[in-house]
């Protein structure tokens, strides 16, 4: 005969239940109200590690599979070095998306360009880039695309949230979305135009010097990963008769040497190799100072800044596309 | 399944419940319970390999008790052979063959011979070097004629495959756990509270403490070579936090939910971080490997017999064999080749168990002696770590190399001030908390304190950490790997 284990009825069960239950709800109620509070700064389902992505993936979702003519990937340098309205001047009547976000790498572009580009049917994609995108420096999110194809095409909302269920991540992107949804003097200001760029316009005063004074990566900090991927990204866009133009976004004059423009050298020289044998297009912003004011660190352009480059860099297309370093 | 998962914190409920409310009938179909629980506790990483699991299980069973079964000197170690060919075979086959291939064509490369022996890229099942320790264990103990052999085939299956520790351990042995699952249970409410405790203690150390510190350690450790030595430095402090955190939490969450289901197991961890010097360290840290290996190589060795040469031979092959389980890798035995050299000058001094007694007693905060003495120690220990979180010995060498020139005098590159609030105040927590509850078997059993809501207010602030300071990409826990 089976021996009896325990008894489960007893009163310290009950007890002990009661107390698990009732702590339980404590931390839900608490939780709970924090949600409700902070409702309209829910992020987007976490399909990425990658907040802005996040947020972009699902501006993208509700856009639905209409195309965009003009695609711009990319880093941040994309995201916030690009001017919406230039791009839209330069190109005329056509339909625009910047899926730009922080920290994406070329390695991450080339994976995203295989998601975006079906759904998008661009004829132009831009990256806008500088070196620090093709260094590997350990802090790369992660990027699984099959997530990314289902959550644009098959998953409902509450079933994205329901697969990416990380309530720590939510709670505290909510608190400091509070503040980058509005304020543009914000270096993580995610308040994107309707084309998803978003220009920075940091006063001098709440400039971070840390930031500031960052130098560009050395020449050896380049990694080989990163240009294979773009030359991946090049044969790509190339064997579906896609445009990519190769915006080399500019360092502020204060932290330019002559090394750092070595390096710029070097490093334009190669991506040239790698465009030329798919006639796709570089253009360069080297042939011009970029004053300090133009900057709100060593990368990032101010919103006047951007403006100036976008419009100084698409003014040297021809429009005939060709391999070209201009 | 992680244990700072959502999917463990939906499981354990379920499990609890259907435990005590629905399998209480009979013992059988508690453990039944627990060894299907287990199961898929297990599955929910790769079913495929649970079928190891189950063989060395199955084959420890059927070894066991052929051994008590005969008298037979040569037939008993005819069976202990078979089970320790069978289990560290598999160990062997999946930890190390790849490893060992590799090696077996470097040293060949040497010569100037290009063997060219393919490796076969094998994937480590989770949590083997756990689980062929504790079934070794119980089968040489039976061996040894230590304990009985279990004629319980799912009592035995579910001691093996536990889930609370089957992937990271406590490595239980057969002599304290396997008793436990042949005796009628009974709720305890004060054993299930403390449980709750430790599980939240280890949690808060998890996901607050080790998931912050990885953020700026594996960025870093990526590829040392491309930062200062500051930095190099700072990584080195912040892994030796990240990696007692993470460990110590793991255990924590294990024994924390053992408890819970009415099983005590064994302590792995005493607050590691006060101890005075390298001996007394590998006393309080990883008690449950350090154990075994005393008792399974150690002393099958000549343990302290025979002189102090012949002791520090035996301690020299422990601290090996131990970097070498912990991974295949040299930078495995590097690590514990260093951790040898700091620990053989004591036992050839005859000062290895200089500190045994408890640490500070009756006062508040140590001497500036004892305060010293542990600050040496964790630096110590700290510097080990470097071979540890090395992806190749020679990466280890440019670290150390940069850590030691005039660049460790830059200062380091900067992360987010709210990170480094939430590394440095999670450590800082973690400290202090410890430091105050060193004389107790965990950082957060608080039953001395009589008034209820001051506990609650404690658990309250730790989740409310957890909730707000968990970084954005928790990982696994580190010993997974292992």
């Amino acid at each position: 005969m089976a021996m009896r284990s325990s008894t489960s009825s007893s009163e310290p069960m009950r007890r002990f239940l009661l107390h698990a239950a009732l702590f339980g709800t404590l931390v839900l109620l608490g939780i709970g109200g924090y949600f409700r509070y902070n409702r309209h700064f829910l992020p987007a389902p976490r399909v990425t590690s990658n907040e802005v992505l996040n947020m972009k993936l699902s501006h993208l979702r509700h856009r639905g599979a209409t195309p965009a003519h003009v695609l711009a990937i990319g880093s941040s340098m994309t995201m916030n070095n690009l001017s919406s309205a230039e791009v839209m001047a330069h190109f005329g009547d056509t339909s625009f998306v910047n899926m730009g976000a922080w920290g994406v790498d070329m390695v991450q572009s080339e994976g995203l360009a295989e998601v975006l580009v079906p759904m998008l049917k661009p004829h132009t994609v831009l990256v806008v880039s500088n070196l620090n995108d093709l260094v590997n420096d350990g802090r790369r999110f992660r990027l699984d695309t099959t997530r990314v194809v289902r959550y644009l095409r098959a998953w409902g909302t509450t079933e994205s949230y329901l697969r990416n269920l990380k309530p720590a991540y939510y709670l505290r992107e909510m608190e400091r979305n509070r503040i980058r949804m509005h304020d543009r003097s914000n270096y993580e200001f995610m308040g994107v135009d309707e084309h998803g760029g978003a220009g920075l316009v940091i006063p001098r005063d709440r400039i971070d010097p840390q930031r500031w004074a960052r130098k560009p990566p050395l020449e050896r900090w380049l990694a080989d990963e990163q240009y294979w991927a773009l030359d991946r990204l090049c044969a790509y866009l190339g064997e579906r008769g896609i445009r990519l133009i190769f915006l080399q976004s500019p360092y502020r004059d204060g932290v330019r040497n002559s090394m750092v423009d070595r390096t710029v050298e070097t490093h334009l020289a190669r991506v040239s190799k790698i465009l030329a044998p798919y006639d796709h297009i570089m253009l360069t912003a080297t042939d011009r100072p970029w004053p300090d004011s133009l900057f709100v660190d060593y990368s990032h352009l101010n919103g006047r800044g951007a403006e100036l480059f976008t419009r100084h860099v698409l003014g040297k297309l021809d429009g005939a596309g060709g391999t070209t370093r201009r | 399944m992680l244990f700072s998962s959502v999917d463990f914190a939906i499981f354990l409920p379920v499990v609890f419940l259907l435990y005590w409310f629905v399998f209480q009938r009979s013992l059988r179909l508690q453990n039944a319970f627990i060894l299907f629980a287990s199961a898929l506790f297990y599955a929910w990483w790769d079913w495929r390999y649970l079928g190891l699991v189950f063989i060395s299980a199955a084959t420890d069973h059927l070894v066991a008790i052929g051994m008590e079964r005969t008298s037979h000197t040569a037939r008993r170690k005819l069976l202990l052979i078979i089970s320790l060919t069978v289990n560290l075979g598999m160990l062997g086959f999946f930890k190390y063959y790849d490893f060992f291939i590799a090696s077996f064509n470097d040293s060949f490369k040497l010569f100037g011979r290009d063997l060219g022996l393919s490796t076969l890229s094998i994937v480590l099942p989770v949590g083997i070097s756990f689980y062929t320790f504790q079934t070794l264990s119980y089968t040489i103990d039976v061996y040894r004629r230590q304990i009985k052999a279990s004629h319980d085939p799912v009592a035995f299956g579910a001691f093996i495959l536990f889930f609370p520790q089957l992937v990271a351990g406590p490595i239980e042995r057969a002599s304290n756990l396997l008793p436990q699952f042949l005796a009628p249970r009974t709720f305890d409410e004060a054993k299930a509270r403390d449980g709750l405790r430790q599980m939240l203690w280890g949690l808060f150390k998890k996901v607050v403490v080790a998931d912050n510190c990885a953020v700026y350690v594996d960025a870093v450790w990526t590829d040392p070579s491309l930062h200062y030595g500051s930095a190099l430095w700072v990584a080195v402090l912040l892994f030796t936090f990240q990696i007692y955190a993470d460990f110590s939490g793991y255990s924590d969450i294990a024994i924390g939910s053992s408890r819970l289901l009415g099983f005590d197991l064994k302590r792995n961890f005493n607050f590691p971080f006060f101890s005075r010097d390298v001996g007394e360290f590998w006393r309080r840290w990883h008690i449950s490997l350090n154990t075994w290996f005393r008792d399974y190589l150690y002393l099958p060795l000549g343990g302290s017999r025979g002189g102090k040469w012949m002791v520090a031979r035996n301690v020299a092959i422990i601290f090996l064999v131990s970097g070498l389980w912990h991974g295949a890798n040299w930078t495995f035995v590097a690590w514990g080749v260093a951790n040898m050299l700091l620990f053989l000058p004591s036992i050839l001094l005859g000062t290895h168990r200089k500190f045994t007694g408890p640490l500070a007693p009756g006062r508040i905060w140590p001497t500036y002696s004892e305060a010293f003495h542990i600050a040496a120690t964790f630096s110590l220990i700290a510097l080990t770590r470097v071979f540890f979180r090395s992806p190749s010995i020679e990466m280890a060498f440019n670290a150390f190399r940069e850590m030691f020139s005039l660049s460790a005098f830059r200062p380091p590159p900067g992360t987010q001030l709210s990170h480094w609030g939430a590394m440095l105040g999670g450590a800082g927590v973690l400290l202090l908390v410890e430091w105050f509850q060193r004389e107790q078997h965990h950082g957060l059993a608080l039953e001395r304190i009589p008034h209820r809501s001051v506990r609650w207010g404690a658990y309250g602030l730790l989740v409310g950490a957890m909730v707000l300071l968990a970084p954005n990409n928790g990982d696994a826990f580190i010993y997974f790997q292992f």
